[in-house]
């Protein structure tokens, strides 16, 4: 139970159950030395209201989620900069893939 | 010493003037006076005969200790006469007999101290004041790691300071609490009568006399710390003259009185009166004992009330348990932190019996392995107490009835031991007795199922034979079911069994976890994990543990009576204690419960484009709402500053806003830099030349060598490849990092450079000939397999991200307003545009529905709060 989840490092696209809620993990960053994980629960997908939460690891399988708000609002800049940097990156792959680049 | 010699004074000449004025009172023929004054006598006498025996006992003591610090002296002086002598050999021989000496010379100063402390009372002042000095020492030299730590960046070790800080500050304030009481309750007696037969206060005994010699016994007792075993209460030597009514105490009469003074010490120890437990809540009033009924319905009407009962559960029993337990204190797990200073004396003990390698006072995972922290822990158990209490429990246990063990051992799985944070004492207890108990019962158990299974087989043996059975029927009916009844039992006692055995493992596992043993508490940054805390005391415990199972009873009272409003506020109320529970300071965790964090588990590891692509937009989108919204308010200063330039006042304030959004500006431009493009170019262009050699290899028999022809030729394709991929690589790298983004949106769209693809050709000749053969770069494909597929939108995109990169450039060039210059260049904050248009390109290419009406009025349904609306 616990020993796999210590083990893993890149959680990127991994789906976790966190306090009853199934949430997957869209992006992994760091902020002021401590990493993140930028999480949507997936059961509001579908809906209006996607809820999103920022994770961090406290140690091997325990988590716990942020809930400042000032270090929410910095989260979502910086957590938007690296999605962003990271659909940049994937299209530059595949623009190599394709031969154009 | 010299108090207990002061008081001891001071008895006898008190007894001296009682015996004085009773002689008075009988000559003055006052007899109602000389037999009331001569009846407190005995009791003095008594003070005063245990007082001379602990001063005796004291004094052995030291002699004791003065005969044994001589004799190491004196062995001491041997082993430097042998070296002197070059006599290594006897020196070594006497010198291994002297840390033995030493370890006995500790314990005994340990127990005179303790002796001392508990007959004046007086050691433990001193003793306050020690132990508080020296945690304020070590207070200062974690705050000083902490800063260190935080400076250098090292976020672990800061966590790890800064919960070890807590844990100092949280023992030095227990500590001083405990003073206060201390000196609070010096002198201050608690007497309770036998509750057998009296209540207590208003009643008052028919045995007065009785009650006044009882008194007056006790009245040196102290509080729960003192242990009633180091006070002398066995029988009392003869009480001369003593008068009950007028004739003579009988040796019965005498032998129940210390019977009932004792026994009442015992009492006190267990219930520990000071413990402040919190009364039930607005629930139906329920019995936790057995089994009980509540009734429901109001009684003023006349339909009749339901009667429903409730269930005693796992946590209800445990809690119930836990109050009857003897009281956890601190020291009691102290051998479960390796990081707690020892008592000097048994730490000087250790060390000179060599098994401590670090600094005298200390067990520190850095210093020591973890063999000596082994070896010390049995010694802290005696030392502490902890063996005796862990005892204590779990004979407490035994005593329980089986279904109730069984019933809250069930409780107490793993993740409720996470959650509540049971002491390890208790764990260890339970462990023990759940032990001792599938011992007891399994071979019970296996005895029956053997039987059981004798009776099987000789049924079974039956099969076929005789008259009634045939190879269809080989068994009759009553041997058919028989068999069935037989098989079910065997399997449910087989069942049994086996969870007797996991009921032990889980108390052993979820006691593994708390204790340092646990592998995430020993050995490197680690061992300042939150163990320390997970061993709270009852003091801090209790409070929480009945709070959280009164919430329960709400729960559970629901559930019995059908009504889920009930249940459901029950619920409520329990999470509701379980975080007040669970508070956090300095950043970590501080509590008996550990709810606020928990544990997650991973489900799957596939990746789901639509989550993926729906997350990425609902971030990207918020940040770069935020990113704008700043570079807005930046420019809203400026012109606020420019309309009210007369103002110094006003203008110094915009000034300050301004220069907080141009920092949080800053910041986001800083996270957008172009390392991840250039990252990408190149580990691309390894990519290629890895995928080319190997192909090489597949493609000519595997052999790696420059007199390999095919070999030479395909390697050198591969290195044009690889070098017309970086050159296009480097393409993009060229300019700022907006020109970096349109160049991409340019590739995407197809506006590519023919000119530079010309060349790419013209260079590699077919380059699909080394493309990919044999090679698995599996991230590579599943990338592109991945990938989005590209429609105008998405170049545009990349169009809008770069205006918005080179409008937001501009802004950081700007300076803060002053109250003299002119703002020549205003800057409209004409943003809406663009970065509506680009969230706008994001969401239509993942596919997201987004509302554009003609008002240019974007509506998105996702992660932005607020319409936003362009400026006219």
């Amino acid at each position: 139970m616990g020993m796999k989840e210590s083990l893993v490092v890149d959680w990127k696209d991994k789906t976790i159950e966190y306090q009853g809620k199934t949430m997957y993990i869209v992006e992994q960053f760091e902020f002021e030395g401590r990493e993140y994980f930028y999480a949507v629960d997936v059961d509001t997908v579908e809906s209006k209201k996607l809820e999103v939460t920022f994770l961090y690891r406290i140690k091997d399988d325990v988590f716990a989620h942020v809930e400042d708000e000032k270090l929410y609002e910095q989260l979502i800049i910086t957590g938007g900069a690296k999605v962003i940097s990271a659909m940049i990156v994937e299209d530059i792959r595949k623009l190599k893939h394709e031969g154009k680049l | 010493m010299e108090e207990l010699q002061r008081r001891a004074e001071e008895l006898r000449k008190e007894i001296v003037e009682l015996e004085a004025e009773v002689e008075n009172a009988n000559e003055n023929e006052d007899f109602q006076t000389a037999e009331l004054l001569s009846q407190s006598i005995p009791a003095k006498r008594m003070q005063l005969a245990q007082l001379e025996a602990q001063i005796k006992e004291i004094k052995d003591l030291d002699k004791e200790i003065e005969n044994l610090k001589k004799e190491i002296e004196r062995l001491e002086l041997e082993v430097e006469n042998a070296r002197e002598e070059e006599d290594f050999q006897t020196a070594e021989l006497i010198e291994q007999s002297i840390p033995s000496k030493r370890m006995r010379l500790a314990q005994l100063e340990n127990l005179s101290q303790d002796k001392l402390e508990v007959f004046t009372g007086e050691g433990k002042q001193t003793e306050f004041r020690i132990k508080e000095e020296k945690l304020k020492k070590e207070i200062e030299i974690a705050k000083a790691d902490l800063e260190k730590a935080s400076k250098e960046g090292r976020f672990n070790d800061e966590q790890a300071y800064a919960e070890y800080l807590e844990a100092l500050e949280s023992d030095l304030s227990d500590l001083l609490e405990e003073k206060g009481k201390q000196n609070k309750e010096k002198g201050k007696v608690i007497v309770k009568t036998n509750s057998a037969e009296t209540k207590p206060k208003t009643k008052k005994s028919t045995d007065e006399e009785k009650k006044k010699i009882i008194d007056d016994v006790t009245k040196q007792m102290k509080d729960e710390d003192r242990n009633y075993k180091n006070i002398n209460v066995n029988p009392v030597p003869d009480i001369p003259n003593v008068k009950l009514k007028g004739k003579d105490l009988t040796d019965e009469e005498k032998k129940k009185i210390i019977d009932d003074v004792t026994k009442q010490m015992k009492d006190e120890d267990r219930n520990y009166k000071n413990i402040n437990i919190n009364p039930v809540p607005d629930v139906p009033e329920v019995k936790l004992g057995e089994d009980v009924s509540i009734k429901k319905g109001n009684q003023q009407t006349d339909f009749k009330p339901e009667e429903v009962r409730l269930q005693r559960t796992g946590l209800q029993i445990f809690r119930q348990e836990f109050m009857d337990m003897p009281e956890i204190k601190k020291r009691h797990t102290i051998s479960e932190n390796p990081l707690l200073p020892l008592p000097g004396s048994v730490a000087l003990a250790l060390a000179t019996a060599g098994i401590l390698t670090g600094p005298v006072g200390w067990i520190g995972a850095g210093t020591v392995a973890a063999g000596s922290y082994f070896l010390a822990k049995p010694i802290l158990r005696a030392v502490t107490g902890e063996n005796k209490i862990v005892k204590a429990i779990t004979e407490q246990f035994n005593e329980m009835p089986v279904k109730d063990l069984k019933k809250m051992a069930d409780y107490l799985s793993e993740e409720n031991i996470i959650d509540l944070k049971p002491n390890a004492v208790v764990l260890k207890a339970l462990n023990r007795s759940l032990r001792s108990l599938a011992n007891r019962e399994n071979q019970k158990l296996e005895e029956t199922i053997a039987e059981m299974t004798q009776r099987r087989d000789k049924i079974l043996a039956k099969a076929g034979e005789g008259k009634d059975r045939n190879e269809h029927y080989p068994f009759t009916k009553e041997e058919e079911e028989e068999l069935k009844e037989l098989n079910e039992l065997i399997d449910i006692n087989r069942k049994e069994a086996e969870d007797n055995e996991l009921r032990s493992k889980n108390a052993r596992r979820g006691k593994d976890r708390i204790s340092a043993m646990y592998k995430g508490n020993v050995a490197g940054n680690k061992f300042l994990n939150v163990f320390n805390k997970r061993n709270s005391t009852t003091k801090e415990y209790m409070p929480a543990l009945n709070e959280y199972a009164n919430a329960e009873v709400m729960k559970i009272a629901g559930t019995a009576m059908n009504d889920p409003s009930v249940a459901a506020k029950g619920q409520a109320q329990m999470e509701e204690v379980g975080q007040k529970y669970t508070y956090k300071k300095f950043g970590l965790l501080r509590s008996p419960f550990n709810m606020k964090q928990s544990p997650a588990r991973i489900v799957s590891d596939q990746r789901d484009n639509t989550i993926r692509n729906v997350g990425v937009a609902a971030l990207a989108g918020a940040s770069l709402y935020r990113t704008v919204t700043n570079m807005n308010d930046m420019a809203e200063e400026l012109k606020n500053a420019q309309g009210n330039n007369k103002d110094v006042e006003k203008v110094n304030q915009f000034a300050d806003q301004f220069n907080q959004k141009k920092t949080d500006l800053g910041q986001s431009m800083d996270n957008v830099t172009d390392n991840d493009i250039q990252g990408t170019g190149n580990s691309i262009v390894n990519d290629t030349f890895n995928r080319g050699e190997v192909a090489a290899m597949r493609g000519n028999g595997g052999t790696v060598s420059h007199m390999n022809e095919g070999y030479v030729a395909d390697d050198q394709l591969t290195q044009q490849l690889g070098n017309a991929s970086a050159e296009k690589v480097n393409g993009i790298l060229n300019g700022g990092i907006s020109d970096k983004l349109r160049n991409i949106g340019k590739l995407i769209s197809g506006e590519e450079n023919a000119t530079v693809t010309q060349k790419l050709q013209d260079a590699v000749g077919d380059a699909h000939s080394v493309s990919g053969a044999g090679v698995d770069h599996a991230t590579q494909f599943a990338i592109h397999e991945n990938a989005v597929q590209y429609n105008q939108s998405h170049a545009d995109l990349y169009e809008h991200l770069a205006d918005v990169t080179d409008k937001a450039q501009e802004m950081m060039k700007l300076q803060p307003p002053t109250l003299r210059a002119k703002i020549i260049n205003f800057i409209k904050p004409d943003f809406i545009g663009p970065i509506a248009a680009a969230v706008t390109s994001l969401g239509s290419t993942i596919g997201l529905g987004i509302k554009r009406n003609s008002e240019q009025k974007v509506d998105i349904d996702i992660g932005i709060e607020d319409d936003i609306e362009e400026e006219k």
